[in-house]
């Protein structure tokens, strides 16, 4: 009979010999937990950010679909810190911590003006979080609700691993610099001839 | 009350204790050696996987994709227990047709990828069922799924990977999906599952065995140091209960054992000391001794015992027969005393004074009486030498008290009905009992009687001679005084 376990690091093969292991730990935390968790606050949302004041970070028309992404209309707005983060020599670029990505993700690729983007894609840069994969925090954001999920997992690190080598996007890096895992770098925009 | 042996408790005790100690950290140290095996399982899978998907990714990159599938056998054929396997999101093997082929040729529009032939397009992995595992696998967010199965006879860790559409692969394939398949993985964790059971009944084992000897150790010595003194105190009571007095604890621990060995020890000590003092002090003197010697008013009835002849015979016997005459009668009477509740007072010479206390007082006095004079009259063992006693009871109030002096005193009694007793023995003549008015009016009334004895007949009573009048020394007036007959005031046959 299968038993599917949702994939996380660190996981464990068998179900029982992980709650055994748990067990005790959780009969001494639980109610500590259940105490903190009645004191707590509810968690702070990751990407509730206001980006209208910010800068896009390419100019071209992303209209085209995109594995991950879909057809619809992508709009990237990025922050001060990260717009203004430059190449080094060599032609690479790391930004800094606190630079976020907001990419609005719209339902078509031509949608009607003053249209809601139907979900927000986020990238915050947080390297010392636990949740974050190539230093970036992976975050999809439901802007009518504000429900939010961190992808903690390989998903969407996997894809946008390919902006530090060879791709079909933006400036194609056919130098395969790092670029931080961003396809659409400003710092190469603005320095395009 | 049902006894629970010590022992019992302590060796439960330790039982349960080392069962829930070792026990605890036996199961720890399982649950440890599972993880870590578990976890080098899971290290291996990860690493596995990695080295696939990448030479999935290196393969693609060129055009030799089909390629994979031979990879994947010949790492099958390297280790039979691990299989990898590709599928479309659909579920079918992936090459097991040359649709991709077509449709890749016709993205880049030329013909780079020659169809591939029959014999190789056959399909390479077996089919795949499409589970919630493999949905999850290859829906967006696509994720990675891991789970165990049995295989037949075989523990089988599934290891479904989503194969992600990368930008570098829209090239080929186009950019209208995310995930292009997914790698299934099959680990066989037979031997893996063996080894933890393996090392669960090895850990179990050990601790059963760990158990058994460090409960062992620890019952011998809880035995050798607890039990055992316990049990040689506890004989050492047992002995003073059945009189015997010469027995003593030899437990010398330096510990709380010890102290209580030494103290019943001493306790003992001198319980045999007020038991040999019980021989020469009388009872009423002891009792003062263990509780208050305040002078008080009773009513009691004595019993004055004296052996008639008994200058004479000293005139004709050696000292050895006279000490041992009067020894054995002094002997006797006080142990017909003793056994009828009376209390001997002091030794006079060859006269015994005694106390019956309490309402019955002078039933068991006249009971006495009767019992010693039928039994020295008798004389059944030859060992009285023809004496006989004469003896006198009377009962009265009169002062209990320590009497004496400062350096050496007895708690005895002293008064006129004292003296009355006294004299009444001295008027019997040999064979002879004399009792008070005050006596007679007790059996008469039954007063003298305990409750059982309230519904005897006149024919149980003692049966008295008198009165006469008898003139005592410092009485102005002649005493009434009764002569005891032979009755049945007493249990038959108890000789002395």
């Amino acid at each position: 009979m299968n038993t599917p376990i949702a994939y996380r690091p660190g996981h464990r093969i068998s179900r029982i010999s992980r709650v055994a292991r748990r067990l005790p730990l959780l009969t001494a935390v639980l109610p500590l937990l259940m105490g903190l968790a009645a004191c707590a606050e509810a968690p702070q949302p990751l990407a509730d950010v206001d980006y209208s004041g910010w800068r896009q970070s390419t100019s071209a028309v992303l209209n085209f679909p995109v594995p991950g992404h879909g057809p619809g209309l992508r709009r990237i707005f990025v922050n001060d810190a990260g717009f203004e983060t430059g190449l080094a020599e060599d032609g690479s670029i790391s930004y800094p911590t606190g630079t976020i990505f907001v990419k609005e993700v719209y339902g078509g690729p031509d949608p009607a003006p003053g249209a809601d983007p139907a979900m927000l894609t986020v990238m915050i840069k947080a390297p010392g979080d636990p949740r974050s994969r190539g230093g970036w925090i992976w975050v999809v954001r439901n802007p009518e609700s504000g429900e939010e999920t961190v992808f903690d997992e390989e998903f969407c690190v996997t894809c946008h691993a390919n902006a530090n080598e060879e791709h079909p996007y933006g400036t194609g890096n056919t130098g395969e610099r790092f670029r931080d895992y961003v396809f659409h770098t400003p710092a190469l925009e603005a320095s395009a001839p | 009350m049902k006894i629970v042996p010590i022992t019992l408790k302590v060796n439960l005790l330790i039982l349960v204790s080392l069962t829930v100690g070792i026990g605890a950290i036996t199961v720890y140290l399982g649950i440890a050696l599972t993880q870590t095996i578990e976890d080098e399982t899971r290290a291996s899978l990860d690493q596995e996987s990695q080295i696939v998907y990448e030479a999935i990714e290196q393969l693609m990159m060129p055009g030799e994709a089909p390629l994979v599938v031979n990879y994947f056998q010949g790492i099958g054929d390297l280790d039979p227990r691990l299989r990898i396997y590709l599928y479309r999101t659909d579920g079918t093997a992936a090459f097991s047709d040359n649709s991709t082929i077509a449709e890749v040729n016709d993205r880049i529009d030329s013909r780079m990828f020659l169809p591939r032939g029959q014999d190789q397009t056959a399909t390479m992995a077996p089919e795949i069922e499409i589970t919630d595992a493999f949905d999850t696998a290859t829906s967006i967010p696509a994720r990675t799924v891991v789970y165990q199965e049995r295989q037949g006879d075989a523990t089988v860790v599934r290891y479904i990977k989503p194969l992600i559409n990368l930008p570098k692969c829209t090239v080929c394939h186009g950019s209208d999906h995310t995930v292009r398949g997914v790698i299934d993985i099959h680990s066989d964790i037979s031997a893996s599952i063996a080894q933890q059971r393996t090392a669960v009944y090895s850990a179990s084992g050990a601790f059963l065995l760990l158990v058994a000897a460090v409960g062992f150790v620890m019952s011998r010595y809880l035995q050798r140091r607890f039990i055992l003194p316990l049990r040689e105190i506890g004989a050492t009571c047992e002995a003073v209960t059945m009189g015997d007095f010469e027995r003593r604890s030899r437990i010398t621990n330096n510990d709380e054992l010890g102290v209580l060995s030494r103290t019943v020890n001493t306790m003992v000590e001198g319980l045999y000391e007020r038991f040999v003092l019980s021989r020469f002090v009388s009872g009423t003197t002891l009792q003062a001794l263990g509780g208050g010697t305040a002078s008080r008013t009773e009513n009691l009835t004595f019993l004055f015992t004296d052996i008639r002849g008994f200058t004479s015979f000293t005139e004709t016997h050696s000292p050895e027969e006279v000490v041992g005459t009067l020894n054995a009668l002094l002997s006797d009477q006080s142990r017909t005393i003793d056994r009828h509740g009376g209390d001997i007072d002091k030794y006079v010479g060859d006269e015994i004074v005694a106390v019956f206390s309490g309402e019955d007082g002078v039933r068991r006095a006249v009971a006495a009486a009767l019992d010693i004079r039928r039994s020295v009259d008798r004389d059944a063992d030859g060992r009285y030498g023809g004496l006989r006693v004469g003896i006198g009871i009377n009962r009265g109030a009169v002062i209990v008290g320590e009497i004496g002096s400062a350096d050496r005193a007895d708690f005895t009694a002293i008064g006129d009905n004292v003296n009355v007793a006294a004299r009444l023995c001295s008027g019997a003549r040999p064979g002879e009992i004399l009792v008070s008015d005050a006596v007679r009016n007790e059996l008469a009334t039954g007063g003298g009687a305990d409750s059982d004895s309230d519904a005897a007949t006149d024919a149980d009573r003692p049966q008295l001679e008198g009165p006469y009048r008898m003139q005592v020394k410092g009485k102005a007036e002649a005493l009434r005084v009764f002569r005891l007959l032979d009755g049945n005031a007493d249990g038959e046959g108890d000789a002395p």
